[in-house]
């Protein structure tokens, strides 16, 4: 028994990274589903420490409740759109037959299970371009109303004045905009393939009660996207291993970063090829350094 | 190599020792106390079997023949078990201190060759019955070198998790288990196939299977748990020590998810009132383990008897906190506790008073 333990734990080493590395091979090949030129400010990078050698870039992508509560926050606090409402919960086999006014909504609610999805993300555009110009000003009247206030003075409004003007060059500009059970069909709702990325992720249904703002309500909010990084492979490392650390910001005190949209402190200094394939798997097949 | 005509497997050439020691120990005091009195030439007899006897289980099987050896292997069980988590931690630091220096074809082959060349040490080690404290600290290093391979062979390619990587897991400790004779790693291997069930029933339904999203469903551990407690019921020649541990393992999975469902209903498969459910879910987590008490009571399983113990103690308390614990003087609660608990003493004596008799 011994020996026949001993070979199937063998055997699973090697079917399993077969199964792995076929997986591979089938996400890339022939032509990639996308392939879209993303900057530093899409995919930031998380450079280890003495201890990692390897270079990730962290996938950044706006997101309709970045770090803020879906229940206590309205669609206007963000940058991206809440796009995921009852309808679309529904096509994504969420069961929303109890109404969110209902009474015995908050027990049906409570614990549901999140679904995985396929989730279109688009670079840029108009409408991004849109909702950055209103972002701008909302944030330009909040920062007003501080200094009026007295609370925000000296270097920390400059730094926040000018977070606002370069915000179009250090917003992210991928924006999830759709989500679905049947990936082709969103691609053929979204046949940009250098502008549309559609990747796996996770929904999760939120019920927004009556107290609540924009209650009561149902809301999906985009758990989270896969992957949460991509590696870059070797080959690449050079452009990127040039770079010294990133310039860091000058907030002044007590300023802290906004949250509401995804945003790099300083001006992207790299952008980045990436393809997905046939499973929806991105790779890194260019790095080219920006001046 | 074991010799079966003394005893098959080095569980039961323990046991053997065991009793040998117990044996001369008793024969001692009935010397001493005049009760019986060998002939000087079966003593040396006796002596010289048990010697020959010892000497060949601790030469084959490198059993423990005293107290003081018995006590050094705990603390080489738990010097290996911390050595195997440095290892394990120092082959995860080294691979990510030079992998930004591998190209990608070397990195995957790196990956894919630690798991088997630990595998490998394992069983050259397994070789020698007195390396059995390395084997175990191989196999745990090599189910932790199949993590590392999967989970960076997953980040370098940007694989979306599936629960297949975790049967893989659960899997691959359940046979190194098996062919080293790995308790711990059996136990391991239980909960994570326990985990991969659980996480293939949330997928089926169509939801998302990741902890700690796998925890908002329960019964889906229920299901693995029975397998576990009927798994144990299995036969096990040669490894007569794994019943117990699957058993354990079973009734703590069980355990463990009756106790959840006890208290959130809404955590529940059933399509059901969350309070029925908690209610539904409170009666068994008193009568699974009383069953389980009985059953080790009735059996000698001394494992099941520790674990439906402990699980029975949770639920009296828990409802004890649910009823008594917002109104009731606090003095007043732990009394209650300790009158419950003497309450439980006296019947059990009642029991054990019986068992003597029979």
């Amino acid at each position: 028994m011994s020996r026949r333990a001993f070979l199937v734990a063998l055997a699973v080493v090697l079917v399993v990274n077969a199964g792995a590395l076929v997986s591979v091979a089938r996400n890339r090949a022939g032509e990639p589903d996308a392939t879209l030129v993303l900057e530093e400010r899409e995919l930031e990078l998380q450079r280890g420490d003495g201890d990692n050698s390897g270079l990730l870039l962290r996938l950044r992508y706006q997101h309709a409740s970045f770090d803020l509560d879906p229940r206590t926050s309205v669609p206007e606090d963000t940058l991206a759109p809440r796009f995921i409402d009852q309808a679309k919960l529904e096509a994504l086999g969420f069961d929303c037959s109890v109404a969110a006014g209902n009474a015995e909504a908050t027990a049906k609610y409570r614990a549901v299970l999140p679904r995985p999805a396929f989730i279109v993300m688009v670079l840029g555009g108009p409408e991004w371009e849109r909702r950055v110009s209103a972002w701008q000003e909302r944030r330009r009247r909040h920062t007003d109303d501080l200094v009026a206030r007295g609370e925000l003075k000296g270097d920390a409004e400059t730094h926040a004045r000018t977070e606002i003007a370069e915000a179009p060059r250090r917003l992210s500009r991928l924006m999830p905009v759709d989500a679905g059970r049947d990936a082709a069909a969103l691609r053929a709702m979204y046949p940009d393939r250098s502008r549309s990325l559609i990747l796996r992720g996770v929904v999760r249904l939120h019920l927004i009660d009556a107290s609540a703002r924009g209650g009561p309500s149902l809301h999906g909010d985009l758990d989270r996207v896969f992957p949460v990084v991509v590696n870059v492979p070797r080959a690449l490392h050079a452009p990127l291993d040039a770079l010294g650390p990133p310039p860091r910001p000058a907030r002044g005190a007590g300023v802290t970063r906004d949250r509401s949209a995804a945003m790099l402190d300083h001006a992207p200094r790299y952008e980045v090829r990436v393809s997905a394939g046939r499973t929806f798997q991105p790779w890194v097949t260019e790095v080219r350094l920006l001046r | 190599m074991p010799d079966p005509q003394v005893a098959p497997t080095r569980a039961t050439a323990q046991r053997r020792a065991d009793r040998i020691r117990q044996f001369q120990a008793e024969l001692a005091a009935l010397e001493s106390d005049g009760a019986l009195a060998l002939a000087a030439d079966q003593r040396s007899r006796l002596d010289a079997y048990h010697a020959a006897l010892l000497e060949r289980l601790a030469s084959t099987f490198d059993v423990d023949v005293s107290d003081t050896q018995k006590q050094f292997s705990r603390g080489m069980q738990a010097i290996a078990i911390i050595g195997a988590i440095a290892l394990a931690a120092s082959v995860f630091l080294f691979f990510f201190h030079f992998w930004g220096r591998m190209g990608t074809a070397l990195q995957v082959a790196v990956l894919i060759a630690a798991p088997l060349v630990a595998t490998g040490l394992t069983e050259l080690a397994s070789r020698r019955q007195r390396l059995r404290f390395l084997t175990g600290l191989v196999a745990l290093v090599a189910v932790a070198c199949l993590i590392l391979n999967l989970e960076v062979v997953g980040e370098i390619f940007a694989l979306t998790p599936t629960p297949e990587a975790v049967l893989a897991y659960a899997v691959f400790a359940l046979a190194l288990a098996y062919a080293y004779g790995q308790r711990l790693l059996l136990a391991a291997g239980a909960v994570v196939l326990s985990v991969y069930v659980a996480a293939s029933i949330v997928r089926l339904a169509g939801g998302w299977w990741m902890p700690p999203d796998l925890f908002l469903r329960w019964e889906g551990f229920v299901l693995p748990g029975v397998a576990l407690l009927v798994w144990s019921s299995v036969p096990h020649r040669l490894r007569d020590d794994f019943p117990g541990v699957l058993r354990g393992t079973g009734l703590a999975v069980i355990g463990v998810a009756i106790v959840v469902l006890s208290r959130e209903g809404q955590r529940s498969w059933l399509p059901a009132d969350e309070r029925t459910i908690e209610a539904v879910y409170q009666i068994l987590s008193f009568i699974v383990p009383a069953a389980a008490i009985g059953l080790g009571m009735r059996r000698g399983w001394t494992g099941a008897l520790a674990i439906g113990s402990l699980l029975f103690t949770i639920a009296l308390v828990t409802k004890y906190v649910d009823w008594w614990w917002d109104w009731m003087p606090k003095y007043l609660f732990f009394l209650a506790v300790g009158a419950t608990a003497l309450g439980l003493l006296w019947v059990f004596g009642r029991v054990r008073a019986r068992l003597r008799i029979s």
